[in-house]
């Protein structure tokens, strides 16, 4: 009743509601998006550059993959590492646990990679 | 009221072009490949990266697979290529400043030891000996019989130099090349911080001795603690020193190089030094602390860490402490 002359306002009431819905979308999806970035690690395993699995480290198992016979992945306290191979080299054995993000556990015969992915927070590169 | 609606509504859309506009002026490309018998990673940011990327990666290959040649090629049976003869010179020059200890005429003993192949052995003094004769060679071409070549200690480095020199002419911010031991660590980060690089913990494998903080450089690490092999009881590394034709015996277990990118050949520098300061010991680490125009970060056996690098921070968690 009071905006009889609301025409004339540069922003009015509607406008108000609609800026602040805006950017409450805006927010709700940073947050959204900001939060997929943070989440709980995640080791990527790949076979010549084709991703086999993603797996989460909050939970202990032993995987295989039928695409991948003879090699045996172990998660255990939030670390990931590869426990059995027969590729012969055993370096990436050798390598043992690995848990944060930039790490990697590679083997070269079978040209698997365990990389850790997820935590916004790491080294731009790793040396090994 | 409903042209301040559109008003409103057209500056948001106006500010939300921008904001995306803004982000894609620059794009980002990144790719993985295995080379150097090793797992690599390039991400490339600037104009035309995917093509930066590309050119990168097709260096990369090439080399990889020059180099990969020589394993079992006598030097002279080799096929001319350019890289050969220029990453011979260059580690030759390095031989003159810094001696033999690693050295790219040693394919003979590499064989020899037969170590990252599938069955490594321990010759006899005799064979070490033979192959050993083989080593000296001032100048490339200057091939004996029965000589062969092994750029294992320097190719990466040579490689990261070759990718710094494809870089420098296209209009590339920045550029992160990873061939796992050796890195370049190219222009700038747009944010304006340093590059940051997590050096491995040798001794546990998980996690790392510590984060070096640097601007734009080429860094290697050396270290005998993933390939190694076990016999009669005795852990032998892949590292051969070539004075005296055997695996390293050293106490150290890591050693870290880095480089300033703008060092010419700063890639091979790094690679050939981490090895060198590698097979020295902790004995002749001083020397290498002490020097301006590289920075070292060297781990011993025992935990003890030596740090020439200002920004280098140790994780005390993995229950490494500073020497000394």
């Amino acid at each position: 009743m009071e905006n009889k002359d609301g025409g004339r306002k540069l922003i009015c009431k509607r406008d108000i509601f609609i800026i602040v819905s805006l950017i409450a979308v805006f927010c709700a999806a940073f947050a959204l998006w900001r939060k997929t970035g943070d989440s709980a690690l995640t080791a990527v395993i790949t076979a010549d550059k084709d991703v086999i699995d993603r797996i989460d480290l909050d939970k202990d198992c032993d995987i295989e993959y039928p695409e991948l016979p003879g090699v045996v992945f172990r998660v255990e306290n939030g670390t990931v590492r590869i426990c059995e191979n027969d590729c012969g080299d055993l370096t990436c054995v050798r390598t043992g646990a690995i848990s944060r993000k930039g790490e990697a556990i590679i083997c070269m015969p079978k040209k698997i990679v365990v990389e850790i992915k997820g935590e916004s927070e790491g080294p731009d590169v790793v040396l090994r | 009221m409903l042209k301040t609606v559109l008003t409103a509504a057209e500056l948001l859309a106006v500010a939300a072009a921008a904001v995306s506009l803004c982000s894609c002026g620059s794009e980002t490309a990144s790719s993985r490949d295995f080379v150097f018998d090793t797992y690599s990673s390039v991400s490339v940011s600037g104009r035309d990266a995917e093509d930066v990327l590309q050119s990168v990666g097709n260096t990369l290959e090439e080399l990889s697979r020059a180099f990969e040649l020589c394993y079992g090629t006598e030097a002279a049976e080799l096929p001319d290529n350019e890289a050969y003869r220029d990453c011979f010179d260059k580690t030759k020059a390095l031989n003159e400043v810094y001696g033999d200890s690693v050295n790219v005429a040693c394919g003979a003993l590499t064989e020899l030891w037969g170590i990252s192949t599938p069955n490594p052995r321990v010759p006899t003094d005799g064979e070490i000996a033979d192959a050993m004769g083989n080593i000296t060679c001032k100048r490339y071409g200057d091939f004996s019989d029965g000589m062969k070549l092994d750029f294992g200690a320097v190719a990466k480095g040579y490689a990261c130099d070759r990718a710094y020199e494809l870089l420098e002419s296209t209009e590339t911010e920045y550029a992160v090349v990873s061939l796992s031991s050796t890195t370049l660590l190219y222009g700038e980060k747009p944010d304006g911080t340093d590059f940051k690089i997590g050096v491995t913990d040798p001794l546990s494998g998980d996690g790392y001795v510590g984060i070096i903080s640097t601007e734009a450089a080429f860094a290697s690490t050396s270290g005998g603690y993933e390939r190694y092999f076990e016999a009669q009881g005795e852990r032998y590394c892949h590292i051969l020193d070539m004075n005296t034709g055997r695996p390293a015996e050293t106490d150290l277990v890591s050693v870290t190089v880095v480089v300033p990118a703008d060092t010419p050949n700063g890639g091979i520098m790094s690679d050939f030094l981490a090895t060198l300061i590698y097979i020295g010991g902790s004995e002749e680490l001083d020397k290498w602390l002490d020097r301006k125009d590289i920075e070292v970060v060297a781990v011993r056996e025992d935990g003890a860490v030596y740090s020439s690098c200002k920004g280098f921070e140790l994780d005390e968690s993995g229950g490494y402490y500073y020497g000394e």
